[in-house]
């Protein structure tokens, strides 16, 4: 893991793709109805200062993984304490996305297929990938970024063309005010860009450590942009209530791309671009568990972490809830308040806080 | 082997004849061991070459006569060495070298040189007179062209060294000659053009050839296989070509050449994945047209791979993403065939895998034979007699057909074990298990490295100026050769 290379466009499509996630094929800003595009287009603003505390709280650590230098600033006991639950929390996350693949697939293609099954399949890939290392993980999603940006280009461009658009689904602009936007705006903060704290975990292994700053800033407002455009279309294309009503709303949406009776069924395009982001995105969190237990238990083999947390995802993945509605609910009601806030805003910010009064501290002292 | 070792500290005897008996016993007194014993100046000269690996006129003419005449002239000598220099300079031989042990002497015989023995000196004067027979240049058999150059590689090396040389005659061009093989000896030249090639990797080249511990080199892929980076895969790490042309433009683009005694086929390294969709050709057709037919190889690459396993993830698992019509044609077709679908396609995809091999190895004469049994018997009548489908004959013929498109058959070898694995994660769980393989391959893919080349070079790292020359071809004069593909990669490392 020490010597990785990965130049700045890696980084970006890493960072890209690892923000559309599986959150480009869900319903975004639902609360915000009609609305959510302008959500869309203010909550990257809100992730970059997440990505610049991540960044400012690396660069006075550079060489060490989060779950190292909250044990430097908290000291050992509490430090570890804080680690261990951020390894435990990147292992659940894994498992949440790997069910959410798991579900898109049971319930668009493979109705007969155990659960189980699918999971080990993905699972089994995973852990390829990981056993190769960061460096190789990073070219695969330079060029999954090129094979999924053009995929979903001409999706797009199908729907353009297939004259599914219909701008009045997003009339009257702002009916019911600012409120719903604001309100729902913690949680589409949280997912995607909150994510970004795995970042933290894998920066100190990069080798350009000058263009992390800049590649972050552009992908987090590119991804802000994508986001805004996808809501966009799809509210156009499904409105609103249909939009709120289905699981998987872009699939919706492309099942109805239908040139000439020829060219249709253009959602298992969208599965395929599902699996592909669920794998860069639960490939993340499984490396920075992998990072953060190798540090935090000074395990030599990366091996025997990689075998051990790609079971335990797969194990949670099936049991973390016992069906798909109660997984969203879980989702949209639990895990952004008890997890997401205070592990992705709450104790970096505590965490810079501390480094910035230990600093001034020792600045009057000298 | 060990006595060879000590060969190169045993000097050479003064003594003509003890030496010759030495030579006889470690030969094992071969037959084609040819000694001409003369006397010049009352001191006995032997001068000694194996037939047939030498060129007899230019040793007739240039060496034993001016020896004979030397003779004649009866001049008288004060010492050995003064009779040595005076060979020297009337022998009318391009290259003369002198050595003065055992090893040496073995080597230079065995290579096809002739030496010269004179009484009382220690030291032998070898004579490059190698002479090996070989087929004359013809036109290359395995990457053919309609518009190019239509020479190709023989199986000696001098030739092939001076087809490379005689398209770039430039000072910078640069050979390094070594022998492989503890048994055979094998000459390997390392060809790379100063300034273009990294020097790292020439050295990197060097070290790993000269730790090569084999005891032959019969042909490119020994070496191949002996120094490649990865051994665990499918892909080829180094491209073999028999086409001049090709590793001319390679060497150009700072690319390494290895050219092996005894085979037509000269490596080039460090290799890109698409360089193998590229025909030498691509450079001597309009541009837009060679891009157009690099995109087509490309596109039947994939199709050879997937072909088969996406008919079976359709007609098995994903029925429902067929057209309703084309469905119904299907299952009309396949209500016949008794086998599940599965074992249908393994079976056609294992007779086309048989009739290739027929193909390759059965004698010309009877070529016509397998065409007209593969055709009909196997296409049509197990079609009729409904022991397979219409459409999984249609199906394996294209992603057969789609293989021949191939400049380079390094690669069409890895389509095929790549499209039974996939038909394998298709027939296990369909287009999920083809996606997941795809993943794993992509992975492998990004894993893999050429002489510390990233292996997907242009695409992953990303470099936009090597764009001009991968999946499409821009003109010429926009292509700065210097930058195309792993090139920068190379340098900047």
């Amino acid at each position: 893991m020490s010597n990785v290379k990965i130049d700045g466009y890696q980084l970006f499509c890493l960072i890209v793709l690892f923000l559309f996630g599986t959150t480009i094929f869900l319903d975004i800003g639902s609360g915000a109805k009609q609305d959510a595009w302008i959500l869309t287009l203010i909550s990257p603003f809100a992730g970059l200062i997440l990505f610049t505390i991540y960044y400012q709280l690396h660069k006075r650590f550079p060489t060490l993984p989060l779950t190292e230098y909250v044990r430097k600033i908290w000291g050992k006991f509490l430090g570890s304490i804080i680690s261990y639950f951020y390894i435990i929390y990147f292992i659940y996350i894994a498992s949440r996305v790997l069910r959410d693949i798991e579900e898109i697939l049971i319930n668009s293609a493979y109705y007969k297929t155990s659960i189980t099954v699918v999971g080990i399949c993905m699972m089994l890939t995973l852990i390829y990938t990981v056993n190769f290392g960061f460096e190789v993980f990073a070219r695969v999603a330079c060029i999954c970024f090129l094979l999924i940006g053009l995929t979903l280009l001409i999706i797009n461009i199908m729907f353009i063309i297939t004259d599914l658009i219909h701008i009045e689904n997003l009339k009257p602009i702002l009916a019911d005010g600012w409120k719903p936007i604001i309100k729902s705006l913690p949680l589409n903060v949280t997912v995607p860009y909150g994510e970004l704290i795995t970042l933290s975990m894998v920066f100190p292994y990069l080798n350009k450590q000058t263009k992390i700053l800049k590649t972050g800033i552009m992908a987090v407002l590119f991804a802000g942009i994508y986001f805004t455009l996808n809501i966009l279309l799809l509210i156009c294309v499904l409105g609103t209530d249909v939009l709120s009503r289905s699981s998987f709303p872009a699939l919706k949406a492309a099942s109805f791309i239908d040139i000439a009776g020829f060219i249709q069924r253009l959602d298992s395009f969208v599965i395929i671009l599902v699996v592909f982001l669920g794998f860069i995105k639960i490939t993340m969190f499984f490396f920075c568990a992998v990072i953060g237990m190798n540090t935090l238990f000074k395990i030599k083999s990366s091996a025997l972490s990689t075998y051990s947390i790609g079971v335990i995802i797969l194990l949670a993945s099936i049991m973390i809830a016992p069906s798909y509605q109660n997984h969203l609910d879980e989702g949209l009601e639990i895990v952004p308040y008890l997890l997401h806030i205070p592990l992705q805003i709450v104790i970096p910010l505590l965490l810079l806080l501390t480094v910035l009064i230990k600093g001034r501290i020792k600045n009057v002292i000298t | 082997m060990s006595g060879e070792n000590h060969n190169h500290i045993i000097p050479l005897s003064e003594n003509v004849e003890e030496n010759i008996e030495k030579l006889e016993m470690a030969l094992g007194k071969s037959d084609d061991l040819s000694i001409r014993r003369l006397n010049v100046s009352a001191k006995n000269v032997a001068i000694i070459h194996i037939e047939g690996i030498v060129d007899d006129q230019s040793i007739n003419e240039n060496v034993i006569s001016p020896i004979i005449q030397l003779n004649k002239e009866n001049h008288p000598f004060k010492s050995t060495k003064e009779l040595a220099d005076k060979i020297v300079q009337i022998l009318s031989v391009a290259s003369i070298e002198f050595i003065f042990n055992w090893s040496d002497l073995l080597e230079n015989i065995l290579a096809g040189d002739t030496v010269i023995l004179v009484d009382d000196s220690p030291k032998a004067i070898t004579l490059g007179t190698k002479k090996i027979q070989s087929r004359s240049i013809t036109e290359p058999t395995t990457q053919t062209v309609i518009k190019g150059p239509k020479d190709s590689f023989t199986e000696n090396i001098s030739t092939n060294i001076s087809l490379v040389r005689s398209r770039i005659q430039n000072a910078k061009l640069r050979l390094k000659l070594t022998k492989v093989g503890n048994v055979t000896k094998t000459d390997v030249g390392i060809m790379y053009i100063q300034g273009n090639a990294d020097i790292s990797i020439v050295n990197e080249v060097m070290s790993r050839l000269e730790k090569i511990n084999i005891d032959s080199i019969l042909e490119a892929n020994y070496i191949e296989e002996a120094v490649r980076d990865n051994r665990k895969t499918l892909f080829p790490l180094m491209q073999s070509s028999e086409r001049p042309d090709v590793v001319a433009a390679n060497l150009l683009e700072g690319k390494i050449a290895i050219i092996i005694q005894g085979t037509p086929f000269v490596l080039i390294l460090p290799v890109l994945l698409i360089q193998f969709f590229q025909s030498p050709e691509d450079y001597y057709e309009n541009n837009a047209f060679s891009s157009f037919l690099r995109l087509i190889r490309i596109g039947s690459f994939l199709l050879n791979m997937y072909a088969s396993a996406v008919y079976l993830a359709l007609i098995t698992h994903h029925q429902g993403l067929i057209p309703t019509t084309l469905m119904v044609t299907l299952m009309a077709q396949r209500e016949r065939v008794p086998f599940p679908a599965i074992i249908e396609l393994l079976l056609m995809e294992l007779a086309f895998e048989v009739l290739r091999e027929a193909g390759v190895r059965m004698p010309r004469a009877i070529g016509p034979a397998v065409s007209i049994v593969g055709a009909l018997i196997l296409g049509q009548a197990a079609v009729e007699a409904g022991f397979v489908s219409a459409a999984i004959v249609i199906i394996v013929a294209t992603s057969a057909i789609n293989s021949f498109t191939l400049p380079n058959t390094n690669i069409v070898n890895t389509a095929r074990g790549l499209r039974f694995l996939l038909i394998f994660s298709s027939a296990f769980i369909g287009f999920y298990g083809i996606l997941l393989l795809t993943l794993c391959i992509l992975v492998h893919l990004c894993s893999l490295r050429s002489f510390g080349v990233p292996y997907v070079a242009p695409f992953a790292p990303f470099r936009m100026g090597a764009q001009k020359d991968s999946l499409i071809r821009f003109p010429i004069t926009s292509i700065n050769m210097n930058d195309t593909e792993g090139n920068k990669e190379t340098k900047t490392k």
